[in-house]
């Protein structure tokens, strides 16, 4: 993946980072990883938290109502963010990502995701995904969002981390009193 | 074996309020990346840069 749009890092106060890029169709990708998201759900999985980012993007669109085509620099632009946010931040790395329900696009989101670990099936990433159905929507439709994370082949804790993951899941089922 | 699905009961509350938080936080994190100065910017040179 050699070909990537240009992009720009920022850092905040509060340890979360920021990369700007825009694209040939005029979208405005703002790509994030903010630590200590899930700290007060997570605090009994410290090798999903202790190096944990919450990641996720947000295109904005300069131009609405354009129909855009699909970009195939957009993903290798994201991996190369990752990659550089991973370098700097060590192969302990893990990048906690919830696709959201909040426009109703979080099914394509991972339709997209999917897509894409075909695409980095060679590289030194991995990828673990959950489908949780929470109930129906407005329209009864069966409602699901995505839970998952992405890390470093290289991780020295992915055992762990995948089975504190795991035990996440049980977590989430089980009926608090 | 792994797990490809699960599913929440509406009266799982626990679970369910683990989801809205969730819904909450990404909602504050696109609010912030919509009032980032750069992405202002960004938008704003490339609005004009698209209708010249």
């Amino acid at each position: 993946m050699n070909c990537f749009y240009s992009y720009l890092k920022e850092e905040n106060d509060d340890d979360s980072f920021f990369y700007t890029f825009p694209t040939n169709q005029n979208l405005l990708f703002t790509v994030y990883f903010k630590s200590y998201d899930y700290q007060d759900k997570l605090e009994n999985y410290p090798n999903l938290l202790q190096n944990g980012y919450a990641f996720g993007f947000m295109p904005i669109d300069i131009i609405p109502n354009v129909r855009k085509r699909k970009d195939s620099l957009v993903f290798p632009t994201i991996y190369e963010i990752m990659q550089d946010f991973i370098s700097e931040k060590g192969n302990e790395t893990t990048l906690l990502y919830h696709c959201d329900t909040l426009d109703k696009k979080h099914s394509y989101r991972d339709k997209l995701f999917n897509n894409w670990e075909k695409l980095i099936e060679n590289s030194n990433l991995v990828r673990h995904s959950l489908k949780v159905q929470l109930g129906v929507d407005e329209n009864n439709h069966l409602e699901y969002v995505y839970l998952g994370f992405i890390t470093s082949k290289n991780n020295p804790f992915i055992d762990k981390i995948r089975e504190e993951f795991d035990a996440f899941q049980i977590d989430l089922i089980s009926q608090k009193q | 074996m792994a797990v490809k699905k699960i599913v929440i009961s509406p009266n799982n509350t626990s679970a369910m309020a683990f989801f809205d938080d969730l819904n909450r936080k990404k909602a504050e994190m696109y609010k912030k990346i919509e009032e980032n100065a750069v992405v202002k910017t960004a938008s704003k040179v490339l609005e004009k840069k698209t209708n010249k």
